[in-house]
């Protein structure tokens, strides 16, 4: 019987070995010029628009703080339970709200097919985002509660846009939810003026995030 | 003309894919901080790489606040902090094909100092001031990763020609 005897000269130092474990590491052309869109977007908005959008945010920072003083009140009182709705609310509107490029153009929800499939889901259809009058345009992968997720976005017009995010449905994670199989209306709740949907469908997670 | 170049993307990326070990997280997070960097005046930023680098950090730790999977013990400060250095690390050996099975056991923060120590080659107060961490608090850190390779039986302890203790002193900060 052979025996592989393992020498140290089959190791290398590990300093040597990081670098080469991050050579193959790098963002792919498509990854760069999807951020080099966000520039382009950028640059493209008027000097009265990216003022506009600076009081907004100025105003959309002051009710966030405002927000998460009371969120921390609210979270670490003692015997207080977490309330895990206005979390996924929370990043609900925050990635609504970003412009991150799209990672997959598209216009249509079979043409996504299984390219969520390695997030463990399947990307699915309900019936409140079937109710919604407007093109599909784009997805990406983001994260709710840290839990990867699918998001959609929708145009309504050129200055309107709904956002549908999906995620596998885990109770531990999100609390619970409406089913829309028990007959329960999606929960709905409004911040920084945007509207958004909660439900549970298909084992999946449903938020739908549009301007108020 | 872009706000940073396409090295220094890529170097972000790197940055962010130590924190999560995760390509659709660390893409999130560089769009996120891309878009901070859009938002915020430059001229106001000294250093656009070091800032593009903290916002990294700061909406890594953001999102994982939450995660109580990802919280971690308390790190004491070791007593014998003086005996330890990232010059320790040298000495470790391992076998290529095991690196990426020993690199998803470490925790983010483990990964991150290896990364900055053999990456960006910075010091420990380089990184004590980067990740504004206490140079015990990164000693023990280092104290730990050694530990953990080694009783795992990922890296052995080698001592290598080219690696004297010079070299060792010197990069000891």
């Amino acid at each position: 019987m052979t025996m592989s005897v393992k020498t140290p000269s089959a190791k290398t130092p590990i300093k040597q070995a990081i670098k080469h474990l991050h050579q193959d590491i790098q963002l792919s052309t498509d990854a760069i010029e999807q951020l080099r869109q966000l520039d382009c977007e950028h640059n493209s908005k008027p000097a009265s628009s990216q003022r506009g959008f600076g009081f907004r945010a100025i105003a959309a920072a002051n009710i966030a703080l405002l927000g998460l003083v009371a969120w921390l009140l609210f979270a670490y009182l003692p015997g207080q339970p977490e309330n895990n709705v206005n979390r996924i609310v929370a990043d609900v509107v925050s990635n609504h709200l970003s412009h991150k490029a799209m990672v997959y153009d598209t216009y249509s929800l079979d043409e996504l097919g299984n390219k969520f499939s390695h997030l463990g889901f399947m990307l699915s259809v309900s019936r409140p985002v079937e109710g919604v009058e407007a093109t599909l345009i784009g997805a990406r992968p983001c994260l709710i509660l840290n839990i990867p997720a699918a998001q959609l976005r929708y145009q309504v017009n050129e200055h309107r846009w709904v956002t549908v995010f999906q995620t596998r449905y885990q109770a531990s994670i999100y609390g619970p939810i409406p089913k829309l199989s028990e007959k329960k209306n999606p929960l709905v709740t409004v911040k920084g003026g945007v509207k958004v949907s909660l439900w549970q469908d298909n084992g999946l997670l449903f938020a739908m995030a549009q301007a108020d | 003309m872009n706000l940073i170049s396409d090295d220094q993307l890529q170097h972000a990326y790197r940055y962010a894919m130590s924190l999560t070990n995760d390509h659709d997280v660390a893409m999130d997070i560089v769009h996120t901080a891309y878009l901070r960097l859009l938002n915020r005046s430059v001229k106001d930023i000294k250093n656009i790489q070091g800032y593009f680098m903290r916002c990294i950090r700061n909406i890594f730790i953001d999102k994982k606040r939450f995660d109580d999977r990802w919280l971690m013990s308390p790190e004491d400060e070791i007593d014998n902090a003086q005996d330890i250095s990232v010059g320790t690390l040298e000495t470790l050996a391992i076998q290529q094909d095991l690196l990426a099975k020993a690199w998803s056991s470490l925790k983010p923060l483990e990964r991150e100092l290896l990364y900055l120590w053999a990456i960006e080659e910075y010091t420990v107060d380089e990184i004590s001031h980067l990740t504004e961490t206490s140079r015990g608090t990164l000693l023990s850190r280092i104290h730990r990763i050694r530990k953990k390779m080694l009783k795992q039986k990922y890296c052995e302890e080698v001592l290598y020609d080219n690696v004297s203790q010079n070299t060792v002193s010197q990069n000891t900060d």
